[in-house]
Protein backbone atom coordinates (compact mmCIF):
# COMPACT_ATOMS: atom_id res chain seq x y z
CA UNK A 1 0.00 0.00 0.00
CA UNK A 2 2.75 2.46 0.75
CA UNK A 3 4.53 0.88 -1.94
CA UNK A 4 1.60 1.95 -4.44
CA UNK A 5 1.06 5.74 -2.32
CA UNK A 6 5.24 5.72 -3.11
CA UNK A 7 4.55 5.25 -7.13
CA UNK A 8 1.66 7.57 -7.31
CA UNK A 9 3.29 11.01 -5.83
CA UNK A 10 7.10 10.16 -7.88
CA UNK A 11 4.64 9.78 -11.02
CA UNK A 12 2.52 13.16 -10.19
CA UNK A 13 6.09 14.89 -9.52
CA UNK A 14 7.11 14.00 -12.92
CA UNK A 15 3.91 14.59 -14.97
CA UNK A 16 3.68 18.01 -14.98
CA UNK A 17 7.20 18.36 -16.91
CA UNK A 18 6.19 15.29 -18.77
CA UNK A 19 2.76 16.56 -20.11
CA UNK A 20 4.78 20.12 -20.96
CA UNK A 21 7.72 18.52 -23.06
CA UNK A 22 5.22 15.81 -24.95
CA UNK A 23 2.96 18.65 -25.44
CA UNK A 24 5.79 21.59 -26.95
CA UNK A 25 8.54 19.12 -28.58
CA UNK A 26 6.61 15.21 -28.63
CA UNK A 27 3.65 16.72 -29.89
CA UNK A 28 5.03 18.42 -32.73
CA UNK A 29 7.63 15.52 -33.46
CA UNK A 30 4.29 13.37 -34.58
CA UNK A 31 3.27 16.26 -35.91
CA UNK A 32 5.76 16.81 -37.98
CA UNK A 33 5.68 13.33 -39.62
CA UNK A 34 1.85 14.23 -40.93
CA UNK A 35 2.67 17.75 -42.26
CA UNK A 36 5.73 15.78 -44.08
CA UNK A 37 2.87 13.70 -46.22
CA UNK A 38 0.92 16.84 -46.85
CA UNK A 39 0.50 19.49 -49.23
CA UNK A 40 0.51 22.91 -47.24
CA UNK A 41 1.69 26.12 -48.88
CA UNK A 42 1.88 29.28 -46.60
CA UNK A 43 0.65 30.90 -50.21
CA UNK A 44 -2.43 29.14 -49.97
CA UNK A 45 -3.34 30.00 -47.22
CA UNK A 46 -2.84 28.23 -43.21
CA UNK A 47 -6.39 25.63 -43.50
CA UNK A 48 -4.71 24.68 -47.13
CA UNK A 49 -3.12 21.73 -45.59
CA UNK A 50 -4.26 18.30 -46.89
CA UNK A 51 -2.58 15.10 -47.30
CA UNK A 52 -0.53 13.76 -49.96
CA UNK A 53 1.67 10.61 -49.13
CA UNK A 54 5.00 10.97 -50.69
CA UNK A 55 4.81 14.09 -52.86
CA UNK A 56 6.59 16.19 -50.71
CA UNK A 57 9.92 13.41 -50.66
CA UNK A 58 8.77 12.98 -54.49
CA UNK A 59 9.70 16.30 -55.80
CA UNK A 60 12.24 16.42 -53.24
CA UNK A 61 14.16 13.30 -55.58
CA UNK A 62 13.51 15.63 -58.94
CA UNK A 63 14.87 18.90 -57.09
CA UNK A 64 17.88 19.57 -59.63
CA UNK A 65 20.21 20.97 -56.14
CA UNK A 66 19.46 18.01 -54.03
CA UNK A 67 22.98 16.70 -54.89
CA UNK A 68 24.27 19.86 -53.68
CA UNK A 69 22.57 19.65 -50.48
CA UNK A 70 23.86 16.48 -49.94
CA UNK A 71 27.53 17.43 -50.30
CA UNK A 72 27.00 20.41 -48.07
CA UNK A 73 25.95 18.80 -45.41
CA UNK A 74 28.17 16.01 -45.63
CA UNK A 75 31.16 18.58 -46.30
CA UNK A 76 29.44 20.22 -42.98
CA UNK A 77 29.17 17.46 -40.76
CA UNK A 78 32.54 15.18 -41.21
CA UNK A 79 34.33 18.93 -41.16
CA UNK A 80 32.71 20.26 -38.34
CA UNK A 81 32.72 17.28 -36.31
CA UNK A 82 35.98 16.09 -36.74
CA UNK A 83 38.43 19.12 -37.26
CA UNK A 84 37.39 20.88 -33.57
CA UNK A 85 38.21 17.49 -31.97
CA UNK A 86 41.80 17.02 -33.74
CA UNK A 87 42.68 20.15 -32.54
CA UNK A 88 40.89 20.06 -29.26
CA UNK A 89 43.20 16.98 -28.98
CA UNK A 90 46.09 18.66 -29.90
CA UNK A 91 45.59 21.18 -27.64
CA UNK A 92 44.86 19.32 -24.80
CA UNK A 93 47.77 17.08 -25.23
CA UNK A 94 49.96 20.71 -24.87
CA UNK A 95 47.94 21.93 -22.61
CA UNK A 96 48.53 18.58 -19.86
CA UNK A 97 52.42 19.16 -20.41
CA UNK A 98 54.09 20.74 -17.38
CA UNK A 99 54.01 24.65 -18.29
CA UNK A 100 54.78 27.77 -16.28
CA UNK A 101 51.46 29.72 -16.03
CA UNK A 102 49.49 26.99 -17.25
CA UNK A 103 46.33 28.06 -15.76
CA UNK A 104 46.30 31.17 -17.80
CA UNK A 105 46.88 29.49 -21.07
CA UNK A 106 43.87 27.01 -19.94
CA UNK A 107 41.73 30.18 -19.76
CA UNK A 108 42.67 31.71 -22.83
CA UNK A 109 41.44 28.65 -24.77
CA UNK A 110 38.42 28.87 -23.46
CA UNK A 111 37.12 31.90 -25.05
CA UNK A 112 36.03 31.31 -28.33
CA UNK A 113 33.72 29.14 -25.89
CA UNK A 114 32.13 31.97 -23.77
CA UNK A 115 31.28 33.75 -27.41
CA UNK A 116 27.52 33.91 -28.62
CA UNK A 117 26.99 32.63 -31.45
CA UNK A 118 26.20 35.59 -32.80
CA UNK A 119 29.27 37.47 -31.62
CA UNK A 120 31.27 34.88 -33.28
CA UNK A 121 29.89 35.36 -36.51
CA UNK A 122 29.94 38.98 -36.54
CA UNK A 123 33.56 38.44 -35.57
CA UNK A 124 34.74 35.74 -38.69
CA UNK A 125 32.56 38.36 -40.75
CA UNK A 126 34.86 41.32 -39.89
CA UNK A 127 38.18 39.14 -39.91
CA UNK A 128 36.70 37.59 -43.74
CA UNK A 129 35.65 41.06 -45.02
CA UNK A 130 36.43 40.86 -48.46
CA UNK A 131 38.01 44.96 -48.45
CA UNK A 132 38.63 45.69 -45.08
CA UNK A 133 39.04 42.48 -43.56
CA UNK A 134 42.08 41.68 -41.55
CA UNK A 135 42.74 38.34 -43.43
CA UNK A 136 43.02 39.80 -46.72
CA UNK A 137 45.23 42.50 -45.57
CA UNK A 138 48.04 39.84 -44.17
CA UNK A 139 47.61 37.47 -46.91
CA UNK A 140 47.94 40.81 -48.98
CA UNK A 141 51.09 42.28 -46.90
CA UNK A 142 52.67 38.43 -47.16
CA UNK A 143 52.39 38.71 -50.79
CA UNK A 144 50.24 35.56 -51.09
CA UNK A 145 47.41 36.92 -52.82
CA UNK A 146 47.09 39.16 -55.92
CA UNK A 147 43.16 40.17 -55.58
CA UNK A 148 41.59 40.24 -52.05
CA UNK A 149 39.33 36.61 -51.49
CA UNK A 150 36.24 37.01 -51.09
CA UNK A 151 36.31 34.00 -48.53
CA UNK A 152 32.17 34.00 -47.87
CA UNK A 153 30.99 35.16 -51.25
CA UNK A 154 33.54 32.91 -53.49
CA UNK A 155 32.17 29.46 -54.29
CA UNK A 156 35.53 27.86 -53.87
CA UNK A 157 36.57 29.60 -50.53
CA UNK A 158 33.06 29.40 -48.68
CA UNK A 159 33.72 25.80 -47.12
CA UNK A 160 37.17 26.03 -45.69
CA UNK A 161 36.36 30.01 -44.51
CA UNK A 162 33.13 28.27 -42.39
CA UNK A 163 34.96 25.19 -41.26
CA UNK A 164 37.96 27.36 -39.76
CA UNK A 165 35.15 29.49 -38.08
CA UNK A 166 33.18 26.69 -37.08
CA UNK A 167 36.45 24.84 -35.25
CA UNK A 168 37.30 28.00 -33.56
CA UNK A 169 34.19 28.24 -31.92
CA UNK A 170 33.71 24.08 -30.91
CA UNK A 171 37.02 23.17 -29.97
CA UNK A 172 37.13 24.89 -26.67
CA UNK A 173 34.17 22.39 -25.76
CA UNK A 174 36.22 19.18 -26.67
CA UNK A 175 39.30 20.77 -25.58
CA UNK A 176 37.47 20.96 -22.07
CA UNK A 177 36.26 17.08 -22.34
CA UNK A 178 39.75 16.00 -23.20
CA UNK A 179 42.07 17.53 -21.06
CA UNK A 180 39.63 16.36 -18.27
CA UNK A 181 40.04 12.78 -19.99
CA UNK A 182 43.60 13.27 -19.78
CA UNK A 183 43.69 14.22 -16.36
CA UNK A 184 42.37 10.60 -15.56
CA UNK A 185 45.19 8.56 -17.26
CA UNK A 186 46.89 7.35 -14.30
CA UNK A 187 50.55 8.68 -14.20
CA UNK A 188 52.01 5.44 -13.10
CA UNK A 189 51.58 4.19 -16.66
CA UNK A 190 53.46 6.41 -18.12
CA UNK A 191 56.50 5.62 -15.70
CA UNK A 192 56.17 2.44 -16.77
CA UNK A 193 56.34 3.40 -19.90
CA UNK A 194 59.08 5.13 -19.70
CA UNK A 195 61.33 2.63 -17.60
CA UNK A 196 60.48 0.36 -20.64
CA UNK A 197 61.70 2.56 -22.81
CA UNK A 198 58.99 3.81 -24.97
CA UNK A 199 58.98 7.11 -27.03
CA UNK A 200 56.44 9.91 -26.52
CA UNK A 201 54.48 8.62 -30.12
CA UNK A 202 54.94 5.20 -28.46
CA UNK A 203 52.88 6.47 -25.10
CA UNK A 204 50.14 8.39 -26.95
CA UNK A 205 49.18 5.83 -29.33
CA UNK A 206 49.82 2.45 -27.03
CA UNK A 207 48.56 4.45 -23.41
CA UNK A 208 46.48 8.08 -24.15
CA UNK A 209 44.68 7.10 -26.98
CA UNK A 210 43.29 3.37 -26.00
CA UNK A 211 42.60 4.92 -22.65
CA UNK A 212 40.61 8.36 -24.18
CA UNK A 213 39.55 6.38 -26.66
CA UNK A 214 35.28 5.91 -25.09
CA UNK A 215 35.45 9.70 -24.69
CA UNK A 216 36.51 10.62 -28.14
CA UNK A 217 33.72 7.91 -29.50
CA UNK A 218 31.68 9.64 -27.35
CA UNK A 219 32.47 13.11 -28.59
CA UNK A 220 32.23 11.65 -32.47
CA UNK A 221 29.06 10.80 -31.78
CA UNK A 222 28.11 13.96 -30.56
CA UNK A 223 29.55 16.15 -32.91
CA UNK A 224 27.69 14.46 -35.27
CA UNK A 225 24.38 14.53 -34.06
CA UNK A 226 24.74 18.42 -33.09
CA UNK A 227 26.48 19.39 -36.58
CA UNK A 228 23.75 17.56 -38.71
CA UNK A 229 21.50 19.72 -36.73
CA UNK A 230 23.13 22.73 -36.47
CA UNK A 231 21.16 25.94 -37.68
CA UNK A 232 22.60 28.61 -36.60
CA UNK A 233 26.33 28.82 -37.81
CA UNK A 234 25.71 28.72 -41.44
CA UNK A 235 22.24 30.87 -41.09
CA UNK A 236 24.12 33.62 -39.64
CA UNK A 237 27.66 33.49 -41.85
CA UNK A 238 26.28 32.80 -44.88
CA UNK A 239 22.24 31.61 -44.80
CA UNK A 240 23.39 29.11 -47.24
CA UNK A 241 25.38 31.47 -49.57
CA UNK A 242 26.53 32.46 -52.24
CA UNK A 243 23.76 30.70 -53.85
CA UNK A 244 23.15 27.24 -52.36
CA UNK A 245 26.81 26.71 -52.31
CA UNK A 246 26.76 26.41 -48.59
CA UNK A 247 23.02 25.51 -48.02
CA UNK A 248 23.27 22.60 -45.57
CA UNK A 249 20.27 20.51 -44.32
CA UNK A 250 18.64 23.04 -41.37
CA UNK A 251 18.84 26.06 -42.98
CA UNK A 252 17.03 24.68 -46.23
CA UNK A 253 14.23 23.80 -43.70
CA UNK A 254 13.82 27.10 -43.22
CA UNK A 255 14.43 28.57 -46.35
CA UNK A 256 11.82 26.28 -47.85
CA UNK A 257 9.27 27.00 -45.45
CA UNK A 258 8.91 30.27 -44.72
CA UNK A 259 10.83 31.88 -47.87
CA UNK A 260 9.33 29.24 -49.83
CA UNK A 261 6.30 29.13 -48.29
CA UNK A 262 6.45 25.50 -48.70
CA UNK A 263 5.93 24.02 -45.00
CA UNK A 264 5.14 19.84 -46.19
CA UNK A 265 8.15 19.83 -48.10
CA UNK A 266 9.90 22.27 -45.31
CA UNK A 267 8.81 19.45 -43.17
CA UNK A 268 9.65 16.46 -45.42
CA UNK A 269 13.16 17.03 -45.11
CA UNK A 270 13.23 17.61 -41.47
CA UNK A 271 11.78 13.86 -41.43
CA UNK A 272 15.36 12.74 -43.56
CA UNK A 273 17.50 14.57 -41.13
CA UNK A 274 15.65 13.65 -37.87
CA UNK A 275 15.91 9.73 -39.36
CA UNK A 276 19.47 9.76 -40.21
CA UNK A 277 20.15 11.15 -37.04
CA UNK A 278 18.40 8.15 -35.04
CA UNK A 279 21.03 5.87 -37.01
CA UNK A 280 23.37 8.15 -35.51
CA UNK A 281 22.21 8.27 -32.27
CA UNK A 282 21.23 4.11 -32.00
CA UNK A 283 24.50 3.34 -33.72
CA UNK A 284 26.29 5.05 -30.91
CA UNK A 285 24.42 3.46 -28.05
CA UNK A 286 25.43 0.32 -30.30
CA UNK A 287 28.95 0.99 -29.94
CA UNK A 288 28.51 2.10 -25.89
CA UNK A 289 27.05 -1.17 -24.95
CA UNK A 290 29.91 -2.95 -26.99
CA UNK A 291 32.55 -1.20 -25.28
CA UNK A 292 31.20 -2.45 -22.15
CA UNK A 293 30.61 -5.27 -22.59
CA UNK A 294 34.44 -6.20 -23.73
CA UNK B 1 80.38 9.85 -21.06
CA UNK B 2 77.46 10.15 -18.01
CA UNK B 3 77.76 13.67 -18.09
CA UNK B 4 77.77 14.16 -21.87
CA UNK B 5 74.56 12.13 -21.73
CA UNK B 6 72.98 14.15 -19.24
CA UNK B 7 73.39 16.77 -20.90
CA UNK B 8 72.58 15.84 -24.03
CA UNK B 9 69.56 14.97 -22.67
CA UNK B 10 68.87 18.62 -20.87
CA UNK B 11 69.70 19.86 -24.41
CA UNK B 12 66.76 17.83 -26.24
CA UNK B 13 64.52 18.74 -23.02
CA UNK B 14 65.02 22.47 -23.23
CA UNK B 15 64.24 22.03 -26.98
CA UNK B 16 60.93 20.44 -26.28
CA UNK B 17 60.25 22.72 -23.97
CA UNK B 18 60.59 26.01 -26.57
CA UNK B 19 58.49 24.35 -29.26
CA UNK B 20 55.53 23.72 -26.60
CA UNK B 21 55.80 27.61 -25.77
CA UNK B 22 56.09 28.52 -28.98
CA UNK B 23 52.71 26.21 -29.66
CA UNK B 24 51.07 27.70 -26.79
CA UNK B 25 51.97 30.83 -28.08
CA UNK B 26 50.18 30.32 -31.41
CA UNK B 27 47.04 28.40 -29.56
CA UNK B 28 46.63 31.79 -27.78
CA UNK B 29 47.00 34.07 -30.94
CA UNK B 30 44.18 31.56 -32.48
CA UNK B 31 41.80 31.54 -29.64
CA UNK B 32 41.94 35.16 -28.56
CA UNK B 33 42.83 36.68 -31.51
CA UNK B 34 39.76 37.29 -33.17
CA UNK B 35 38.21 38.49 -30.06
CA UNK B 36 40.79 40.77 -29.17
CA UNK B 37 39.94 41.86 -32.52
CA UNK B 38 36.61 42.49 -31.84
CA UNK B 39 37.28 44.64 -29.12
CA UNK B 40 39.55 46.89 -30.44
CA UNK B 41 37.33 47.51 -33.46
CA UNK B 42 34.57 48.25 -30.97
CA UNK B 43 36.84 50.96 -29.06
CA UNK B 44 37.42 53.44 -32.08
CA UNK B 45 35.20 55.68 -34.28
CA UNK B 46 34.47 54.01 -37.58
CA UNK B 47 36.64 56.26 -39.66
CA UNK B 48 39.77 54.19 -38.03
CA UNK B 49 37.94 50.68 -39.32
CA UNK B 50 38.63 51.74 -42.67
CA UNK B 51 42.31 52.30 -43.00
CA UNK B 52 45.09 50.69 -44.55
CA UNK B 53 47.30 49.28 -42.64
CA UNK B 54 44.58 48.11 -40.35
CA UNK B 55 46.00 49.24 -36.13
CA UNK B 56 45.52 46.92 -33.52
CA UNK B 57 45.59 49.69 -31.44
CA UNK B 58 43.79 52.75 -32.65
CA UNK B 59 44.74 55.90 -32.43
CA UNK B 60 42.22 57.52 -30.80
CA UNK B 61 40.23 55.36 -28.31
CA UNK B 62 36.33 55.92 -27.59
CA UNK B 63 33.65 54.21 -25.53
CA UNK B 64 31.00 56.41 -28.12
CA UNK B 65 30.09 52.61 -30.02
CA UNK B 66 29.24 51.23 -26.67
CA UNK B 67 27.01 54.10 -25.82
CA UNK B 68 25.38 54.14 -29.28
CA UNK B 69 25.01 50.38 -28.84
CA UNK B 70 23.54 50.57 -25.86
CA UNK B 71 21.01 52.81 -26.82
CA UNK B 72 19.84 50.95 -29.90
CA UNK B 73 20.28 47.61 -27.74
CA UNK B 74 18.61 48.40 -24.97
CA UNK B 75 15.31 46.61 -25.96
CA UNK B 76 16.54 43.42 -27.40
CA UNK B 77 18.64 43.53 -24.26
CA UNK B 78 15.92 43.21 -21.73
CA UNK B 79 14.06 40.83 -24.03
CA UNK B 80 17.03 38.66 -24.06
CA UNK B 81 17.06 38.78 -19.76
CA UNK B 82 13.43 38.63 -19.86
CA UNK B 83 13.73 35.70 -21.64
CA UNK B 84 16.28 33.84 -20.03
CA UNK B 85 15.10 34.38 -16.71
CA UNK B 86 11.48 33.73 -17.18
CA UNK B 87 12.25 30.68 -19.14
CA UNK B 88 14.85 29.01 -16.94
CA UNK B 89 12.91 29.75 -13.88
CA UNK B 90 9.77 28.38 -15.18
CA UNK B 91 11.51 25.17 -16.20
CA UNK B 92 13.16 24.80 -12.67
CA UNK B 93 9.50 24.43 -11.48
CA UNK B 94 8.76 21.66 -13.70
CA UNK B 95 12.51 20.22 -13.54
CA UNK B 96 13.31 19.90 -9.84
CA UNK B 97 10.03 17.43 -8.95
CA UNK B 98 10.68 15.96 -11.89
CA UNK B 99 13.95 15.15 -11.34
CA UNK B 100 13.91 14.00 -8.25
CA UNK B 101 11.17 11.53 -8.77
CA UNK B 102 13.31 10.09 -11.53
CA UNK B 103 15.77 9.30 -8.82
CA UNK B 104 14.25 8.55 -5.94
CA UNK B 105 10.97 7.15 -7.01
CA UNK B 106 10.53 3.88 -8.54
CA UNK B 107 7.85 3.13 -11.52
CA UNK B 108 7.21 1.24 -14.39
CA UNK B 109 8.74 2.75 -17.43
CA UNK B 110 11.11 5.08 -16.06
CA UNK B 111 13.77 4.34 -18.35
CA UNK B 112 11.84 5.39 -21.06
CA UNK B 113 10.97 9.14 -19.51
CA UNK B 114 15.13 9.03 -19.28
CA UNK B 115 15.80 8.03 -23.00
CA UNK B 116 12.71 10.36 -23.98
CA UNK B 117 14.58 13.16 -22.52
CA UNK B 118 17.69 12.11 -23.82
CA UNK B 119 16.57 11.69 -27.16
CA UNK B 120 15.07 15.46 -27.05
CA UNK B 121 18.29 16.62 -26.37
CA UNK B 122 19.38 14.96 -29.68
CA UNK B 123 16.79 15.37 -32.51
CA UNK B 124 16.47 18.27 -34.84
CA UNK B 125 14.70 21.27 -32.57
CA UNK B 126 14.19 23.24 -36.58
CA UNK B 127 11.85 19.81 -36.59
CA UNK B 128 9.71 20.68 -33.70
CA UNK B 129 9.68 24.62 -34.33
CA UNK B 130 7.79 24.25 -37.81
CA UNK B 131 4.32 22.46 -36.33
CA UNK B 132 5.21 24.42 -33.19
CA UNK B 133 5.03 27.85 -35.81
CA UNK B 134 1.62 26.83 -36.97
CA UNK B 135 0.05 26.25 -33.78
CA UNK B 136 1.43 29.25 -32.23
CA UNK B 137 0.14 30.86 -35.79
CA UNK B 138 -3.69 29.46 -34.96
CA UNK B 139 -3.74 29.61 -31.67
CA UNK B 140 -2.23 34.22 -32.15
CA UNK B 141 0.94 33.69 -30.29
CA UNK B 142 2.88 33.97 -33.00
CA UNK B 143 5.29 36.91 -32.54
CA UNK B 144 4.19 37.13 -29.03
CA UNK B 145 6.22 37.29 -25.92
CA UNK B 146 4.34 34.59 -24.64
CA UNK B 147 4.74 32.44 -27.49
CA UNK B 148 8.85 32.74 -27.30
CA UNK B 149 8.77 32.36 -23.65
CA UNK B 150 6.83 28.92 -24.27
CA UNK B 151 8.97 27.97 -26.58
CA UNK B 152 11.84 28.64 -24.55
CA UNK B 153 11.05 26.20 -21.67
CA UNK B 154 10.12 23.81 -23.88
CA UNK B 155 13.94 23.97 -24.93
CA UNK B 156 15.56 24.39 -21.51
CA UNK B 157 13.04 22.17 -19.37
CA UNK B 158 15.11 18.74 -20.86
CA UNK B 159 18.21 19.85 -20.51
CA UNK B 160 17.70 21.50 -16.76
CA UNK B 161 15.96 18.11 -15.65
CA UNK B 162 18.87 16.06 -16.95
CA UNK B 163 21.20 18.44 -14.96
CA UNK B 164 19.34 18.63 -11.73
CA UNK B 165 18.92 14.88 -11.97
CA UNK B 166 22.83 13.54 -12.20
CA UNK B 167 22.66 16.15 -9.63
CA UNK B 168 20.32 14.54 -7.09
CA UNK B 169 21.82 11.22 -7.74
CA UNK B 170 24.82 12.05 -6.03
CA UNK B 171 23.38 12.97 -2.92
CA UNK B 172 22.87 10.50 -0.27
CA UNK B 173 19.62 8.76 0.18
CA UNK B 174 20.75 8.35 4.08
CA UNK B 175 19.72 12.46 4.43
CA UNK B 176 16.66 12.10 3.41
CA UNK B 177 15.77 8.47 5.32
CA UNK B 178 17.21 9.81 8.49
CA UNK B 179 14.54 12.63 7.86
CA UNK B 180 11.93 10.42 7.35
CA UNK B 181 13.04 8.98 10.32
CA UNK B 182 12.05 11.49 12.31
CA UNK B 183 8.25 11.67 10.97
CA UNK B 184 9.24 13.60 7.51
CA UNK B 185 7.37 12.34 4.48
CA UNK B 186 9.30 11.93 1.33
CA UNK B 187 8.22 14.92 -0.08
CA UNK B 188 8.71 16.87 3.17
CA UNK B 189 12.39 16.05 3.14
CA UNK B 190 12.62 17.14 -0.47
CA UNK B 191 11.16 20.40 0.54
CA UNK B 192 13.35 20.62 3.91
CA UNK B 193 16.52 18.53 2.94
CA UNK B 194 17.27 18.49 -0.46
CA UNK B 195 16.11 21.87 -1.64
CA UNK B 196 18.63 23.53 1.11
CA UNK B 197 21.76 21.50 0.06
CA UNK B 198 20.71 21.84 -4.12
CA UNK B 199 20.92 25.54 -3.74
CA UNK B 200 23.90 26.26 -5.54
CA UNK B 201 23.59 23.82 -8.25
CA UNK B 202 19.56 24.73 -8.88
CA UNK B 203 20.99 28.42 -9.07
CA UNK B 204 23.84 26.81 -11.89
CA UNK B 205 20.96 24.83 -13.62
CA UNK B 206 19.39 28.21 -13.98
CA UNK B 207 22.06 30.17 -14.99
CA UNK B 208 22.85 27.30 -17.82
CA UNK B 209 19.77 27.42 -19.29
CA UNK B 210 19.20 31.32 -19.53
CA UNK B 211 22.49 31.08 -20.99
CA UNK B 212 21.46 28.46 -23.60
CA UNK B 213 18.49 31.26 -24.40
CA UNK B 214 20.92 34.04 -24.06
CA UNK B 215 22.64 32.00 -27.24
CA UNK B 216 20.00 31.03 -28.98
CA UNK B 217 19.30 32.92 -32.48
CA UNK B 218 16.94 29.00 -34.05
CA UNK B 219 13.84 29.94 -31.63
CA UNK B 220 13.32 33.82 -32.28
CA UNK B 221 14.07 33.46 -36.13
CA UNK B 222 11.40 30.43 -36.66
CA UNK B 223 8.51 32.02 -33.71
CA UNK B 224 8.60 36.33 -34.03
CA UNK B 225 9.53 38.66 -36.97
CA UNK B 226 8.65 42.11 -34.54
CA UNK B 227 12.26 43.14 -33.94
CA UNK B 228 10.75 44.95 -30.65
CA UNK B 229 9.93 41.18 -29.35
CA UNK B 230 13.65 39.69 -30.61
CA UNK B 231 16.80 38.60 -28.32
CA UNK B 232 19.67 40.68 -28.83
CA UNK B 233 21.72 37.77 -30.33
CA UNK B 234 19.12 38.24 -33.08
CA UNK B 235 18.58 41.63 -33.00
CA UNK B 236 23.09 42.25 -33.95
CA UNK B 237 22.26 39.38 -36.57
CA UNK B 238 19.27 41.61 -38.31
CA UNK B 239 21.85 44.73 -37.59
CA UNK B 240 24.79 42.70 -39.79
CA UNK B 241 22.76 41.99 -42.23
CA UNK B 242 21.80 45.56 -42.71
CA UNK B 243 25.17 46.52 -42.25
CA UNK B 244 24.85 49.71 -44.78
CA UNK B 245 22.01 51.06 -43.49
CA UNK B 246 23.14 51.62 -40.25
CA UNK B 247 26.46 53.22 -41.29
CA UNK B 248 28.59 52.33 -38.39
CA UNK B 249 30.09 49.04 -38.06
CA UNK B 250 31.90 49.65 -34.50
CA UNK B 251 28.15 49.64 -33.27
CA UNK B 252 27.84 46.52 -33.66
CA UNK B 253 31.15 45.13 -33.00
CA UNK B 254 30.76 47.14 -29.74
CA UNK B 255 27.15 45.11 -29.46
CA UNK B 256 28.85 41.79 -29.82
CA UNK B 257 31.51 42.85 -27.02
CA UNK B 258 28.46 43.62 -24.65
CA UNK B 259 26.22 40.28 -25.23
CA UNK B 260 29.61 37.92 -24.70
CA UNK B 261 30.19 39.78 -21.56
CA UNK B 262 27.19 38.02 -19.52
CA UNK B 263 28.25 35.17 -20.66
CA UNK B 264 31.99 35.52 -19.76
CA UNK B 265 31.02 36.55 -15.99
CA UNK B 266 28.30 33.64 -16.08
CA UNK B 267 31.88 31.10 -16.99
CA UNK B 268 33.48 32.63 -14.59
CA UNK B 269 30.81 32.06 -11.96
CA UNK B 270 29.97 28.60 -12.72
CA UNK B 271 33.60 27.14 -13.75
CA UNK B 272 33.08 24.12 -11.61
CA UNK B 273 29.66 23.25 -12.87
CA UNK B 274 30.18 23.80 -16.22
CA UNK B 275 32.05 20.81 -16.19
CA UNK B 276 29.55 18.97 -14.80
CA UNK B 277 27.01 20.38 -17.75
CA UNK B 278 29.93 18.66 -20.25
CA UNK B 279 29.77 15.27 -18.20
CA UNK B 280 26.31 15.50 -18.99
CA UNK B 281 27.03 15.69 -22.70
CA UNK B 282 28.28 12.23 -22.07
CA UNK B 283 24.88 11.49 -21.40
CA UNK B 284 25.30 9.19 -18.21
Amino acid sequence: MARRRETIIGLALLLPALTAILLVVGYPLARAVVLSASRYRLTEGIDSERLCGLCNFEALLSDPFLGTYLRNQTIWVAGATFLPILLALGIALLMNRPLRLRWLWRSIVLVPWMMPPATVAVTWRWLYDQQWGLLNHYLASAGLTERPIGFLTAPEWVWPSILVAATWMWFPYNYVVLLASLQSVPAELYEAARIDGASRLAELRHITLPLIRPVLLVLVTLGLIWTSNDFTTIFLLTQGGPGVESMTVPPLIYRTSFRVYDIGRGAAIGVILMLVGLIFVIGYLWLARKQEQA
Amino acid sequence: MRSERVRRRRRRLSLATVLAYGLVALVCLWSLGPFLWLLTSSLRPSGELFVSPPRWIPEVITLRPYETALRTFAQPLMNSVFYGLTASICALVLAVPAAYSLVRYRYPAKWFAVAGLIASQLLPFVLVLLPLYIAFVRFGIYNTRLGLLVAYTALTLPFSILILRSYFSTLPADLEEQAMVDGCTRLGALVRVVLPLAGPPIVATALLSTALVWNDVLVTVFLSSDAKIQTASVALYNLFNTRSGIGDPTVLFAAGVLITLPVVLLFTLLQRWMVQSVALAGLK
